[in-house]
């Protein structure tokens, strides 16, 4: 049983009430991994939803492989505290784009990605609350890349 | 390959993280183990993969908040390059070990702020084992790269003793004058009361200084590593 506490924590759930909490941890369960593990691999199928408890995260994208060479990844963010991540299970494209790999010991919440669509699709408070959240995690995300992409710019002229 | 012959050689480590100070704590941790020898140092992550190529260390210690090339204040995104920089050296370099860490700065901030000293572990399994580093190196079986942190112990300087001899003088100084004081009650030894209760507020006071002194040395030792 999910402590609604800690997803209260979490920024994308913090907007909602005791009872909507309670109906999100239903579809809740907590998991442990340990450091160098991974918790989803890219283009494996995306079926949970990811709130980061306690360690830290790598999330990486495979980098085109070079000719007769071996794939390799490149790190584009770390997760920590109260940090979502694997939002592919809440969109259609049924396979995650990333893999997550533990920097340390690990404590996540993983959420059930049929089971919390079902449930935005079902109570739609709860939907624009979750929904509106989690568009604002992802324009932060998107204004990092970008701060990061043309301050690397600049360093390279 | 290492063999038997190699064992008294100097174990040589580059170590990589953007802090300086946090390079220097890291430096100074991993050269209290005998025949350890840090042989250079990395700021970012284009440098410590071009060090690693050209010197070959056996272990590499790398910080998972490295930046790639510069790390800047308002761009959080600049510093995740430990990740990949160890992946990169467990790829190129087969025979290096290479140890991730992931609370660096917080760590070492927490140690000076509590005086404890600082260790490096891995994280297994069932809990954080402290790292040897020619242990590490010396087995072909041990894993290329290691998730590791920076560990608080408890302080164990040397001075600790005189700490121990200043908290037992006042302890006794304490007794001498509770003694004293009995024996002045009871008026017909006052005499030797007042002697014995003068005794123990002496012993108490060099107690207490011996005490101070041993604690603000054992703290400035730690700070200055």
């Amino acid at each position: 049983m999910i402590d609604d506490r800690l997803l209260r924590q979490c920024s994308v759930f913090k907007e909602l009430s005791e009872s909507q909490l309670s109906r999100v941890g239903d579809v809740c369960q907590s998991e442990q991994y340990e450091a160098g593990a991974p918790v989803f691999m890219e283009k494996s199928p995306a079926g949970t939803f990811y709130v980061l408890e306690e360690g830290k995260v790598a999330l990486q994208i495979q980098l085109p492989a070079a000719q007769g060479g071996s794939t390799r990844r490149a790190t584009i963010d770390i997760s920590s505290d109260s940090d979502v991540f694997g939002w592919s299970s809440l969109v259609d494209s049924r396979r995650y784009t990333l893999t997550a790999i533990c920097l340390e010991p690990t404590k996540v919440i993983a959420i059930d990605g049929a089971g919390l669509k079902a449930l935005l699709s079902e109570d739609h408070d709860i939907g624009y609350h979750v929904l509106n959240s989690l568009i604002k995690v992802v324009a932060s995300r998107l204004d990092e890349t970008r701060q990061l992409l043309v301050s690397e710019r600049v360093l390279s002229l | 390959m290492r063999t038997e012959t190699n064992k008294d050689a100097s174990l040589r480590v580059v170590v990589a993280a953007e802090d300086p100070d946090v390079r220097e704590q890291i430096v100074q941790m991993v050269q209290r183990e005998p025949g350890v020898n840090v042989i250079a140092l990395a700021e970012n992550a284009t440098k410590a993969i071009a060090l690693t190529w050209t010197l070959r260390p056996e272990v590499t210690v790398v910080d998972s908040q490295l930046p790639y090339y510069s790390g800047l204040d308002d761009v959080r995104l600049s510093r995740i390059g430990g990740l990949d920089t160890a992946m990169t050296i467990l790829h190129e370099i087969p025979a290096s070990r290479t140890i991730l860490l992931s609370n660096t700065k917080s760590a070492f901030l927490q140690g000076h702020l509590t005086g404890s000293t600082t260790e490096l572990v891995s994280y297994t399994r069932e809990a954080c084992v402290p790292i040897e580093l020619r242990k590490l190196a010396g087995e072909s079986e041990s894993e290329r790269m290691v998730f590791g942190d920076v560990w608080l112990t408890e302080a164990t300087p040397s001075g600790s003793k005189a700490v121990e001899i200043g908290d037992t003088m006042m302890g006794v100084g304490g007794l001498a004058v509770a003694g004293g004081m009995v024996l002045i009650i009871m008026m017909f030894t006052a005499i030797a009361g007042a002697a014995l209760a003068s005794v123990g507020i002496v012993t108490i006071v060099m107690g207490m200084v011996i005490r101070t002194t041993a604690s603000w040395w054992n703290r400035a030792a730690l700070t200055k590593g």
